[in-house]
């Protein structure tokens, strides 16, 4: 990129791409999705609580072993940092009120619409992860997020049609950041070699 | 023409557009290793190196060499006197532009 078609909000942008371009954002994050959903399927709940958060260390290594001596490392600014987390916020707090609001209904909405909204409960897990994916996307401007959370919404439908339990949402919901989280890793190796600074 | 109109104050230091390049990517971040400048400015190791020099000599550039393992590790972040000085050269190109 030439001075010319770069300004300072280019490179800011580019500088915040860096984070999801290895997808390894996208892996670890399907691997925590099927952590929680399995952790549900087989009563583990500790596999549900424990794994999601161990796992963003390891991401963390992962891109100071496989990602930085390829394209180097950035630290975002403060202000932008900050950005990102009241972002994660917005997403865990729309998670929040989504559930919120489905409760609500469910208890104290009459008859029919009670039932329906009951019906849905297994489901919410599945959407609301849909709704923090959305807000993924408006963080880190990847168009693949919009996928995601489609597929998502695809999960939800088919665990509220079909009459799953609640952890088959996740699995689904998690195949596509797994395969496309996979396939951008390997083009992000073959295209980025090892640089020797 | 009187002598102070006839003199364009250009901060000549960051007007080479390298090196322009290397101050605006660096202001966009906290702080980036020399292999993330060579990604985004595209100029080669040995042009890096030297630009990366003139503009830690200037004061507008902090350089910290570390080991990563046994890899070396360039770190390189703006000053606030950089930072000034870009606000600065962008100021005045708004200015001398119509």
């Amino acid at each position: 990129m030439s001075a010319k078609q770069l300004d300072t909000a280019d490179a800011k942008a580019l500088a915040f791409q860096t984070l999801s371009e290895d997808g390894l954002i996208d892996l670890f994050c399907a691997l925590g999705v099927i952590a929680i959903g399995a952790g549900w399927a087989f009563d583990l709940v500790v596999l549900s609580v424990i794994v999601p958060p161990i796992l963003i260390p390891f991401w963390m290594v992962a891109r100071k072993r496989i990602t930085e001596p390829r394209i180097g490392h950035v630290e975002l600014r403060e202000d932008t940092q900050m950005r990102l987390s009241m972002g994660l916020l917005w997403a865990a707090l729309m998670g929040s009120a989504v559930l919120g609001v489905v409760a609500y209904y469910a208890f104290n909405a009459p008859g029919e619409v009670s039932m329906a909204v009951e019906e849905l409960i297994p489901a919410l897990p599945t959407l609301i992860l849909a709704v923090m994916t959305f807000i993924g996307w408006l963080i880190l401007r990847a168009t693949r997020y919009i996928i995601y959370a489609m597929g998502l919404i695809f999960a939800g439908a088919e665990v509220f049609i079909q009459g799953w339990p609640p952890h088959m949402g996740f699995f689904i919901g998690a195949i596509l950041p797994l395969v496309f989280g996979g396939l951008i890793f390997a083009d992000f190796l073959r295209k980025n070699p090892v640089v020797d600074a | 023409m009187p002598e102070d109109r006839n003199q364009l104050v250009i901060d000549r230091l960051i007007h080479e557009p390298a090196r322009l390049l290397i101050i605006t990517h660096l202001a966009a971040v906290k702080e980036a290793d020399f292999i993330y400048l060579l990604r985004m400015t595209g100029l080669t190791k040995g042009n890096l190196s030297t630009h990366l020099t003139k503009l830690e000599e200037g004061g507008y550039v902090e350089i910290t060499k570390t080991f990563e393992g046994k890899m070396p590790r360039t770190i390189a972040k703006l000053t606030k006197g950089g930072r000034a000085a870009l606000k600065s050269y962008a100021e005045a190109m708004r200015d001398l532009l119509p």
